[in-house]
């Protein structure tokens, strides 16, 4: 397995989105599939980033706002935006970007630390900047965005 | 079951050798535990002796005489393909494709069973299913436009809402005259964050547990069964909510566990 994505080179590939206005990434391997935005449901007492739960062909899903978990403001337009159905340690989490930009092929050694400029985001959830061309985007640390350790073992606690 | 009748409860003269009443008694149970769906069959017969197991099986050569396996070890090969320890079939337990057909249904459901015996005192079978595959009873309830299930287990009437039945403290709390009996009111709405407006309440919920208390809400839909699915790893221990439903229209509800969501007004009433 480990092989066979070396070789493809799937694991050097980021999907490229647009939350207002800037661009963000995150690992191709951990996307399950991009949706439309869905109807969802509210859950009672939830975070304002969390904006319910939809139905993924018969499997409830969390959809988090990802531009709210992020204070990022929305872009006014809406009619790009998109469902990105994340799977991460076995976690499913959907997110609500503004738009799909691409898929980015690009090496490890194109990925720079952090540099000293002004993001809207919180530097502790960046795990570095792509350069491509002109553009700057940032790659996302997924895990620590949603909390996964956190939903992880509120699982273990419950079992 | 017939397993329990055939192979656990001894014959009448087997019983009276011991201090046992002569009639076998055999308890089955059912109930939730957590995300789990319980069923337990118990017998107070004879009980699993390992040896005999032991024996049986070196003789159809599902292991070999010199194996290395513990006693539970030895009494878990009933589930194995084929194993049949009573000496005689009968027409009450069948041939002996009973456990093992069992056991591989239970695990293709990702469940579990689970075997405690004690030789002279019976067997309990303990059989666990993920309640994602458990059915049930839901009353359909509206709320501003969105549906709440509420498990039909919990409800033990409903009744039309009506202003004059309702008393309202400064404090915000509320108590609802049902026929005699007086009970303390919640309107859920409240308890999902809406902005309530209480004029459009219009049936209530009377629910059974240690403590009777009375539930709030727009509309009852109607009342259906329903699968319980699980949430999303990241809600499911959300407090009061036991899952999810789809309903048809393709959208998920909320189904609620109203004797866990108000626990805690349950506990400051009773130690008030």
């Amino acid at each position: 397995m480990e092989n066979i994505i070396e070789q493809t080179g799937v694991s050097n590939r980021y999907l490229k989105f647009e939350l207002g206005g800037e661009y963000y990434s995150l690992p191709l391997l951990d996307v399950r599939e991009v949706t439309p935005p869905p109807k969802t449901t509210p859950l009672p007492n939830s975070p304002d980033y969390f904006v319910g739960v939809m139905n993924l062909r018969g499997q409830i899903v969390s959809i988090v706002d990802l531009r709210k978990k992020l204070r990022i403001n929305a872009k006014e337009d809406q009619s790009q935006q998109a469902i990105v159905i994340t799977e991460i340690e076995g976690v499913n989490i959907g997110l609500i970007v503004d738009a799909i930009s691409s898929v980015m092929n690009v090496g490890s050694q194109d990925l720079m630390p952090l540099p000293e400029f002004k993001s809207k985001v919180n530097s502790k959830f960046i795990r570095g900047v792509f350069k491509e061309g002109e553009e700057l985007v940032v790659l996302l640390d997924m895990p620590l965005v949603l909390d996964i350790q956190e939903i992880k073992n509120s699982r273990n606690k419950a079992s | 079951m017939r397993n329990a009748i055939d192979h656990g409860i001894e014959t009448k003269e087997q019983r009276s050798d011991t201090v046992k009443p002569p009639k076998g008694t055999i308890k089955i149970s059912a109930y939730h535990e957590g995300n789990n769906l319980i069923i337990q069959v118990k017998d107070d017969g004879k009980g699993i002796d390992p040896r005999i197991i032991e024996s049986k099986a070196i003789e159809k050569g599902v292991i070999k005489s010199n194996h290395s396996l513990t006693e539970k070890q030895l009494k878990e090969l009933i589930f194995h393909p084929g194993f049949s320890t009573k000496e005689k079939l009968s027409d009450v337990s069948g041939r002996g494709v009973g456990m093992d057909v069992v056991k591989t249904n239970i695990v293709s459901l990702n469940g579990s069973v689970n075997l405690d015996s004690e030789l002279g005192s019976g067997s309990v079978f303990t059989i666990r299913l993920p309640l994602t595959l458990a059915i049930i009873d839901g009353l359909v309830t509206k709320i501003e436009e969105q549906k709440y299930i509420v498990p039909l287990s919990q409800v033990s009437e409903i009744v039309p809402f009506h202003t004059n039945s309702l008393k309202t403290f400064t404090n915000g709390a509320h108590l609802y005259k049902v026929r005699d009996e007086v009970l303390p009111l919640y309107y859920l709405n409240r308890k999902l964050g809406l902005k309530s407006i209480e004029t459009t309440q219009s049936a209530v919920l009377i629910v059974k547990d240690t403590q009777r208390f009375a539930v709030a809400v727009d509309e009852i839909l109607n009342q259906r069964q329903i699968v319980v699915k699980n949430l999303g790893q990241d809600v499911r221990n959300a407090k009061g909510i036991m899952g999810s439903a789809i309903m048809p229209d393709g959208l998920p509800s909320i189904i609620f566990d109203l004797v866990k969501l108000y626990s805690d007004e349950m506990k400051v009433k009773a130690s008030a």
